[in-house]
């Protein structure tokens, strides 16, 4: 379980966290949307340990094994796909199973081609394909990404989306997932959180009770959550474009 | 090309001036030939290499400290300044008194004009490793020992490399200046001399010795660099070393 109460964080002068208040349960998939910039990324650097909040209660399960897949994907550039995997490993298993356990991963992936790849040589797809990999392979109860499809194109996407459940279903984890893409999270998740813009609070909270596997692009239900997302966020960007005319009006007079 | 136009200018003007390439080279045989070329090189290279090793000890401990201690930078930063500005012939004078007419003043000469470079280069080392590639290894819970090793080390060698190389053009120019004054043994010596009998075909040879030292252990460097650090792959991913 872990949870969120009234958490503010202020970064560079600026309140980026503005009181966000959410729970979740143990093994579901949550997927954060909301406007750029509205500390989505904060929320999960604090859900990383890497932030601590200014203020409000963050309570997070006992045994902290978290892995997380940045959206810089923060390879080293000295070392191979095959050696980026194995260096988060290295310290928690013997140098054999590291490799068997790397290449597992990469095969899902699709990446065992490109296993002896440095990141120089890789596209940045690839390179965030790798990220994905590495957080995968990094034994975990709690996974972060951020932005994990950020630069891939939309059959891949597809492709991978299925991957990632197939890798789900076989060992269930806590998985919180920010995302600006509102078909993604609504083929993916078990509660989508939407933020709303700085200073951001939970502006909504959609469950979908449909399973993920059952989803797909085409069904009639998931349209109508990606049409529901969208109407909140509408809403949501309306208000931000009203304060900016506003603004304008004032920088004119 | 140079060679030739030094051969043109030389007859112009007449070996005391500017001596040929070919009496140049002569001078050099001579020395060769009554041994104080091995003798007197080996004795620079001695102190030379002293100097360097005593400024690279010192210099990159404290480079690292004041990259990660920016109250400590601040407050050093004068201190190297003020030490990059003196000009060499003070710090000469101040040697021979501190020290006597001995072989420690070029070491010391060395020591005190490579030691800023070295602790510069260090300091920018740290301050141009990726704070998100640190940030991923403290993520994924990566042992100390090997953050230092496969996380920092990478991205500081090309930058320790960068001050030994400058440290180490400065080096011989250094140590040949310490012993001009001072010393009665080494090439600054032998430099000394041959101005004493205005032969300046010696000076030349000598000065060639000197150059022929800096290209020499810039690829020495280079050649160890390579070797010591090309399991890091720093080569193939950072293309850091050359």
């Amino acid at each position: 379980m872990i949870s969120f109460k009234k958490v503010w964080k202020k970064l560079g002068g600026e309140t980026v966290l503005g009181g966000i208040s959410f729970s979740l349960a143990a093994d579901g998939v949550y997927c954060i949307t909301g406007p750029s910039g509205c500390g989505k990324t904060t929320t999960l650097r604090i859900l990383a340990g890497l932030e601590q909040p200014d203020s409000g209660e963050v309570i997070l399960p006992q045994d902290r094994q978290v892995s997380f897949s940045f959206q810089e994907p923060g390879l080293l550039p000295w070392k191979t796909a095959e050696e980026n995997i194995t260096f988060v490993l290295r310290d928690l298993m013997s140098p054999g199973r590291c490799l068997k356990t790397a290449g597992e991963y990469l095969n899902l992936m699709g990446l065992w081609k490109y296993k002896d790849y440095y990141p120089a040589a890789m596209s940045g797809g690839m390179r965030q394909r790798v990220g994905l990999c590495r957080a995968f392979a990094y034994p975990h109860r709690l996974l972060l990404l951020d932005e994990p499809f950020k630069s891939l194109d939309l059959p891949l996407k597809l492709t991978l989306l299925k991957d990632v459940l197939k890798i789900w279903s076989l060992a269930p984890r806590t998985v919180v997932w920010v995302t600006h893409d509102i078909a993604e999270a609504a083929l993916m998740a078990h509660r989508v959180l939407v933020f709303s813009a700085k200073p951001a609070v939970v502006k909504s909270q959609l469950a979908i009770d449909l399973p993920p596997r059952e989803r797909n692009l085409g069904d009639s239900r998931v349209a109508r959550l990606i049409s529901d997302i969208l109407e909140i966020m509408e809403g949501e960007a309306k208000l931000e474009k009203g304060m900016g005319e506003s603004d304008e009006k004032y920088q004119r007079d | 090309m140079l060679v030739l136009a030094w051969q043109v200018l030389a007859g112009f003007y007449g070996p005391v001036i500017l001596p040929s390439p070919a009496e140049t080279l002569g001078a050099l045989a001579g020395l060769a030939a009554g041994g104080d070329l091995w003798s007197m090189t080996s004795v620079t290279v001695g102190r030379g290499l002293a100097g360097f090793l005593l400024a690279a000890a010192l210099g990159v401990p404290l480079g690292l400290l004041l990259g990660f201690n920016t109250g400590l930078e601040k407050a050093f930063r004068p201190l190297l300044v003020a030490l990059q500005t003196t000009p060499l012939v003070s710090w000469l004078l101040l040697a021979i008194i501190w020290l006597g007419l001995n072989g420690s003043v070029p070491v010391f000469i060395v020591a005190v004009t490579t030691f800023p470079l070295i602790v510069i280069n260090s300091y920018h080392g740290v301050k141009s490793i990726d704070p998100g590639l640190v940030e991923m290894a403290r993520v994924f819970k990566i042992k100390k020992s090997r953050v230092i090793t496969e996380v920092y080390l990478p991205q500081l060698v090309p930058f320790l490399l960068a001050g030994f190389s400058a440290a180490l053009g400065t080096t011989w120019k250094a140590v040949a200046m310490g012993e001009l004054f001072s010393a009665r043994s080494g090439v600054g010596a032998g430099l000394s001399v041959a101005r004493m009998n205005l032969e300046t075909a010696q000076i030349l040879a000598w000065t060639l010795v000197l150059v022929v030292l800096g290209l020499f252990s810039d690829r020495l460097l280079f050649y160890l660099a390579r070797r010591r650090f090309n399991f890091m792959g720093v080569e193939k991913g950072r293309g850091g070393l050359h």
